[in-house]
């Protein structure tokens, strides 16, 4: 799994300003909790990583050289793990004066600048086994050097973990969910010696002002706030027991189906509006996950063809005994038991 | 050089006072950031909506599972708790109590308490639906 969070976080960190949509069908795949790489899985995160990588050398933000390196080992792979292996060794370029003229680094650029230009930078991310995986930015004026390893000599410690960065890539909005994992500390960083210690805690001070004059889309408060979700305009609002969700405006007819995000926009769950409706009768007894549910309403409802529950449906409306009851908790416990749920 | 240390300072403090603002500010207890959804949540619901019961409110813990619903009107109450019960007997085995709160029309009606352990033991044959029912607390929320 940490591998395959590697190269999507080294696509979603360097490049999120400039990859828009195209990240779609691997962050389906991650919401789908799926982390196998078969063939079907592969040819679409091949297609995608060519997707960034195009619009990335595009962008001038890689050499050509670099570009044909990662495009041939991508290529030749024929997993996901065969083509990290294969860029493992390699060290990519980065001109970071292109991404500092994007639209998102726009005010934030002198900063960055200020922060990261000159620095010899290890990132460290532990992963949720408990292991620690590291690699280093080496940034020398407008260049970013970047590879697996640490630096010796490093003046920058960056601290994250999976958990993190894994929202980070799953929200729908990346950029602003790595704005909102820095500001909250949620990505920690450390200058090495005094100077850039100070240094650091300077654009601490500074990020934090700036959270405050331009908060994230996700920030809730207890109003209702409009804000465009998966390209949509939807409502954010919190429930009952103070949990973010995002309800569409324009939803389809009969299906009030609502969904539940954290404060990276990361899609959590699924509820439905007159659950929650069930659900501000009484908030004292429920928990925060209280009918939050990983599939939505919809796609319950679709899913159940079972012949043996069509029968217990049946029994449910005939007159009923002591007989009854008994036959529909002996038919549901054993259905149940079956098939592992429905 | 003067000059460029007072701009220094000031930088520094003006970000310092923004800094301690955000601080102070951003911290909004209403939200909820850490929650631990369970997947036995999404089965058991998964099994209401199964028999038309859409509008419910399935919270499992380790002590107990919490089923609130809303009874459609096509529904027999006691077939539905009975179904409730066994459901959630099957779903999530180790909790000590299934609780089952029944709505009419999002008004609170009955709330049923039974040992989980109980639903397992009829189910097995090891009681009997009489000495079943005898362990089952019935309290109207309408009294």
């Amino acid at each position: 799994m940490w591998r395959r969070v590697f190269v999507i976080i080294f696509f979603v960190l360097l490049f999120a300003p400039y990859y828009g949509g195209t990240l779609t069908s691997v962050n389906a795949q991650q919401n789908g909790m799926s982390s196998s790489t078969s063939a079907v899985n592969w040819e679409e995160d091949k297609e995608t990583i060519l997707k960034v990588l195009n619009k990335v050398k595009s962008k001038e933000i890689i050499s050509d050289e670099d570009y044909e390196k990662i495009r041939e080992a991508l290529e030749e792979s024929d997993s996901l793990d065969a083509f990290i292996s294969s860029v493992d060794s390699l060290t990519v370029e980065v001109y970071l004066e292109r991404v500092y003229e994007s639209q998102s680094f726009k005010i934030i650029a002198g900063i960055v600048k200020w922060t990261f230009g000159n620095e010899k930078i290890n990132i460290y991310i532990t992963l949720e086994n408990g292991s620690v995986l590291k690699f280093c930015a080496d940034v020398q004026d407008a260049v970013a050097e970047l590879k697996e390893g640490e630096l010796p000599n490093q003046t920058i410690n960056i601290y994250a973990n999976e958990g993190t960065l894994r929202s980070i890539m799953e929200s729908d909005d990346p950029f602003t969910a790595l704005q909102v994992a820095l500001i909250d500390g949620d990505i920690k960083y450390e200058g090495v010696g005094i100077a850039n210690a100070v240094k650091l805690a300077l654009t601490n001070t500074l990020s934090k002002a700036y959270g405050f004059f331009n908060p994230s889309p996700f920030e809730a408060k207890d109003e209702a706030k409009e804000i465009k979700y998966k390209g949509e305009e939807a409502t954010l609002k919190i429930s009952p027991k103070g949990v973010r969700y995002v309800e569409f405006q324009s939803g389809i007819e009969g299906n009030d189906d609502v969904i539940i995000i954290d404060k990276y926009g990361c899609e959590r769950g699924y509820t439905t509006k007159r659950n929650l409706k069930l659900m501000q009768t009484d908030t004292e007894e429920l928990t925060p996950a209280a009918g939050i549910y990983t599939k939505p309403l919809s796609e319950l409802k679709a899913g159940n063809t079972f012949t043996e529950v069509a029968e217990i449906r049946r029994l449910m409306r005939e007159m009923q005994n002591s007989t009854t009851y008994i036959s529909i908790m002996n038919k549901t416990f054993y259905f149940v038991m079956k098939t592992k749920g429905f | 050089m003067k000059g460029k240390g007072i701009i220094i300072f000031t930088a520094f403090f003006v970000a310092l006072v923004f800094g301690l603002l955000y601080e102070m500010c951003a911290t909004n207890p209403e939200v909820e950031e850490n929650i631990e959804i369970r997947e036995e949540n999404t089965q058991l619901y998964a099994a209401l909506v199964a028999v038309g019961i859409e509008d419910a409110i399935v919270d499992i813990t380790d002590e107990r599972a919490l089923i609130r619903f809303n009874l459609p009107n096509n529904l027999n109450k006691e077939a539905t708790w009975y179904y409730i019960m066994s459901a959630s007997a099957a779903i999530a085995p180790e909790t000590d109590k299934i609780i089952i709160q029944t709505y009419e029309n999002y008004e609170r009606r009955e709330e049923v308490t039974v040992n989980t352990t109980d639903v397992i033991a009829l189910i097995n044959g090891s009681i009997t639906m009489e000495e079943f029912q005898k362990m089952l607390k019935v309290s109207d929320s309408k009294n």
